[in-house]
């Protein structure tokens, strides 16, 4: 697979066509280069854990934990190097309906809507369900004039009108009701796609085993500050590596609301038992993507497409990135919960991998306390290692990320999620803490 | 499963696999080669000082090779002659330095151990002033009079065995041509994931680069042992042990035998290990008699020198006030002496102590505009810039210095122009060290000529004469010749004394006394040292 298949794009030209690389000598000598470093840093951090196992290796725990999450960070890499993508069939065409549901978005929803009808996909077979759920600003309005001006660009468009705000769920579920095609792809409404997705997304359904699809998201106003540039990477890494690594087992464990692709037939079995979902009696009104997959890999698969390229724009403030961050992690722990009762029946390496990640998760704050709080207080030593141990493994991806998308602000971007870290090594427990409260579920 | 398992796939990250696994093997096995069990860590900080300081060295020593090129290429085409300093060409050495040093570190307020800055600003000014260092094997043929070397010759030694003894001064002693020896505690080589010790591999290491040599330190006498039943320690090689089971401290017998044993067993595990001969020894803690006022045994330590001289060639200690800093040929002995380097001294002033204590020619004069390598014995000693002021200190009645590098005088006339306002003033000759010498003694209204050995004076003559007064321009002087020993006021003999030895020989000193506590002091002029019968 050339690496190249997916330059970036400017923002300044967000609609152009993808520039095809040439692939200069020069170029390739480069890349050679950052692999060498890639490499490099791999042998680093191998002689690292070496050099380290032996006082971790005092503590069966950490020193099983040091050598899990290396191996599990690794072998990720490993895996998405060996996934597989489906090659395009063109005589494998499902109709597809494309559904946003949307709430106060009067800026962006209009470019979402406008895409649909530049799809590279016969017109014939495009449906569009575009859901306005209770908005208080102009979103409807801007829903009528986008569907008067691509109406006959699409086979079928359809605006649909909540009153009063009931929920992206019921939107999501509305927009599945009153789809007539087969393929349903969720776009959310600060989403953009790229023409070429639709062919990437629909090509793994003609397995019928497929239930649900995830396309690749990357980060729109990735430029706009430091913050967003490290969603950029933090964007891509868990889509070119870790969903890839997931999607070789048919497990991919969230098919995300940003541009995602699910098998009508499959959906309307669960709808209403998911639409009424409830978790420890409380109603779930977030991460209702995450949910949507877990039903669907119940008996499914769901996979990912690296080419079916889309676009989201991201929380630009920290607070916003906390609330998202939290509202994410609630639903993490929600369908970790629920995916922990039949994930052992799937491939015994998808198993594996995901027992061995919720078991990271759910260590790593306590490794963090001890190293960062415990020893230095009670020992008086710096958490060197530790700290050094942690940005060796953020520079690996960030490196990733460098050799794939070429120059881009990725060092700093990696120096910041380093140090945010720190803060975001406590959500996951803050998040069980505060399960129950559903306020933060809406935005 | 979307998985692509073909060859095509797999091979180069087989290859990249491989490549890892066997770099990392590699990695291990090479720690292991060169660190032996020092943990990685610390492995890898002292890679990296190792690796800055050769990057360092290797810039700083082309940059001077380019000066002095340049200064070569200078003088060349200007006519002039190239000056060396001293006028070294040719001439062979009487006497070698021996330096010691503990640790080389990075730590500036270390009072044991030079910095690493300090130490590269003095082996640099050594360097540039021509003095070379010999091997131990070197030194021991020069001491047997089976080698000649060149006059700026020294040995350096490293105390301990520590790390920080090899890994800041490798690159050092690469750049410069140097060479060291490194007197290793046997016992603590073997301490296992030690940060501060050498281990086995290390020292391998460290002996197959050509550049060190080793000796003994001991193999456990290094540390405090307890010398009563309280708990108090004294020195393995001078105090008596307590014996615990037993209630009791040891007898003679058993400090012999006990001190016997650790000299050999030292000796053996060192040769055994690195397969090379291992003839000299480093006394540990450099101490002769134990810890003052606690030492409970004062014959241990010659004891232990007897020992030591039956199972080795050579036994340093450490120089102190009261000897001639250099090792004479003619007076060789079991035991030699190193100078200690302390902390803070610069390179000049290492030079300045080398280049004192270089032997002497005769005649000798001395304006004391700079210092020519007095050594003040006992009291203050003011030097440099056309001074000369010996007094004594709070609470002493006298004060004492004497000329490093005058070891080898024989016969002849030590004259002084002095400023003497009170005490008596002693001029000294013969003298070999602070203790032993022959002297005159000149008080208001007496000349007295007297032999002091060991601390033992006899008076040998005496003239009385009130031409023997105080004055700002007094001039004395004491002459040695043959058997005789004469004092002379105002250039003419006064008083004579025959018991001289034949063959003495020993350099000059002065000395100034006075009843009243602290108040002994006198200014020197000028002095001048002529051959006799010139």
């Amino acid at each position: 697979m050339n690496t190249h298949n997916h330059l970036p794009e400017t923002n300044k030209n967000p609609k152009g066509a993808v520039f095809s690389d040439f692939g200069s000598t020069a170029q390739k000598v480069g890349d050679l280069g950052w692999w060498f470093v890639f490499f490099g840093v791999v042998y680093v951090i191998l002689i690292y854990k070496v050099v380290f196992y032996e006082a971790l290796s005092n503590h069966l725990f950490f020193g099983f934990y040091s050598v899990l999450i290396t191996t599990y960070i690794l072998s990720r890499f490993l895996l998405a190097y060996v996934h597989k993508p489906v090659q395009v069939d063109v005589r494998y065409e499902p109709t597809v309906t494309f559904v946003v549901p949307a709430k106060n978005e009067e800026a962006h929803i209009a470019e979402t809507i406008q895409r649909f009808a530049e799809v590279d996909y016969p017109r014939e077979k495009v449906e569009v369900i575009a859901i306005n759920d209770g908005s208080t600003d102009r979103t409807l309005e801007e829903m009528h004039r986008v569907a008067e001006e691509i109406r006959y660009s699409v086979r079928r468009i359809e605006v649909v009108d909540f009153k009063v705000n009931r929920g992206k769920r019921y939107g999501m579920a509305e927009g599945v009701k009153r789809a007539e095609h087969d393929i349903v792809i969720f776009i959310d409404s600060d989403s953009f796609i790229e023409p070429s997705a639709v062919r990437h997304l629909v090509k793994y359904f003609a397995d019928r085993s497929v239930g649900a699809v995830s396309g690749h998201t990357d980060v729109w106003n990735r430029d706009t500050n430091l913050l967003t540039q490290m969603q950029a990477v933090r964007y891509y890494i868990s889509f070119k590596v870790y969903k890839a690594a997931e999607s070789i087992f048919g497990t991919v464990t969230c098919c995300p609301g940003c541009c995602s692709a699910y098998r009508r037939e499959y959906v309307l079995k669960f709808i209403d038992e998911w639409l009424h979902q409830k978790f420890f009696g409380v109603q779930c009104t977030y991460g209702d993507d995450r949910s949507l997959t877990n039903f669907m890999i119940l008996k499914y698969r769901a996979v990912y497409s690296s080419e079916a390229q889309a676009h989201t724009i991201v929380p630009d403030t920290f607070g916003k990135y906390m609330r998202q961050q939290q509202r994410w992690k609630k639903s993490w722990i929600r369908e970790t919960f629920i995916a922990s009762s039949f994930m052992w029946k799937k491939h015994s390496l998808a198993a594996l991998s995901f027992y061995s990640y919720v078991f990271l998760a759910f260590v790593s704050p306590i490794v963090f306390f001890r190293a960062m709080v415990w020893f230095p207080v009670v020992y008086h030593t710096w958490p060197i290692v530790y700290l050094s141990g942690l940005f060796l493994m953020l520079f690996l991806h960030g490196l990733y990320y460098r050799i794939q998308v070429g120059p881009r602000a990725w060092f700093l971007a990696i120096c910041s999620f380093w140090f945010n870290t720190v803060i975001l090594m406590w959500q996951l427990p803050w998040a069980i803490m505060t399960l129950r409260d559903t306020r933060w579920g809406t935005r | 499963m979307y998985i692509d398992l073909s060859l095509r796939r797999m091979l180069p990250m087989l290859v990249i696999g491989m490549v890892l696994l066997v770099s990392v093997a590699a990695t291990g096995n090479i720690k292991e080669r060169r660190y032996g069990s020092t943990p990685p860590v610390a492995s890898i900080g002292f890679a990296w000082q190792e690796l800055t300081l050769r990057v360092r060295y290797a810039i700083e020593s082309s940059v001077w090779k380019t000066g002095q090129v340049a200064s070569a290429a200078f003088s060349f085409f200007s006519g002039e002659e190239e000056a060396t300093r001293g006028g070294a060409g040719g001439r062979t050495a009487r006497a070698i330095p021996v330096l010691t040093y503990h640790r080389i570190v990075g730590n500036r307020n270390d009072l044991n151990n030079v910095t690493v800055r300090n130490f590269s600003d003095q082996m640099f000014a050594l360097k540039r002033a021509g003095w070379e260092t010999i091997t131990l094997k070197e030194y021991m043929e020069f001491m047997d009079g089976t080698r000649e070397l060149p006059e700026r010759s020294f040995l350096i030694t490293f105390d301990d065995g520590a790390k920080e003894s090899f890994y800041p001064v490798d690159p050092l002693f690469d750049m410069l041509g140097y060479e060291g020896v490194i007197y290793v505690i046997a016992s603590a080589m073997y301490t296992e994931k030690s940060t501060y010790y050498l281990s086995p591999n290390e020292l391998r290491r460290m002996l197959d680069t050509g550049r060190w040599e080793i000796g003994s330190h001991s193999y456990d006498g290094h540390r405090p042992y307890p010398t009563d039943r309280n708990g108090n320690t004294g020195i393995f090689f001078a105090d008596k042990l307590w014996l615990e089971e037993e209630s009791r401290l040891e007898t003679t017998e058993e400090f012999t035998a006990r001190v016997s044993n650790d000299l050999a067993h030292a000796r053996k595990v060192l040769e055994d290990e690195y397969g090379v001969i291992v003839n000299t020894f480093a006394f540990p803690l450099g101490n002769e008699t134990g810890i003052e006022g606690a030492a409970n045994f004062p014959p241990g330590a010659g004891i232990t020198e007897d020992e030591a001289e039956k199972l080795y060639d050579l036994g340093f200690l450490q120089t102190d006030n009261n000897n001639f800093t250099f090792n004479y040929l003619e007076d060789r002995s079991f035991i030699a002496r190193r100078i200690h380097v302390d902390h803070d001294w610069s390179g000049e002033r290492l030079l300045r102590e080398l280049e004192g204590g270089l032997p002497k020619e005769l005649p000798f004069e001395d304006d004391f505009s700079r210092d020519r390598g007095w050594i003040p014995a006992w009291g203050t000693l003011d030097l440099g810039t056309n001074n000369f002021l010996l007094r004594a200190d709070e609470g002493a009645s006298s004060a004492s210095a004497f000329l490093d590098g005058s070891a080898l005088w024989a016969d002849y006339s030590f004259d002084a122009t002095l400023n003497w306002q009170d005490g008596s003033v002693f001029l000294l000759a013969d003298l070999t060290n602070s203790k032993t010498y022959n002297a005159c003694v000149f008080s208001p209204g007496t000349v007295r000529i007297q032999s002091t050995k060991n601390g033992e004076t006899r008076v040998l003559a005496e003239i009385r004469d009130p031409k023997f007064a105080y004055g700002e321009s007094a001039r004395m002087g004491i002459r040695v010749h043959g058997a005789v020993i004469e004092c002379l006021w105002d250039y003419s003999s006064v008083v004579e004394a025959y018991s001289r030895a034949m063959s003495a020989k020993g350099g000059i000193g002065i000395q100034v006394w006075n009843p009243e506590l602290g108040s002994a002091a006198v200014q020197v002029w000028s002095i001048l040292v002529r051959p006799f019968g010139s």
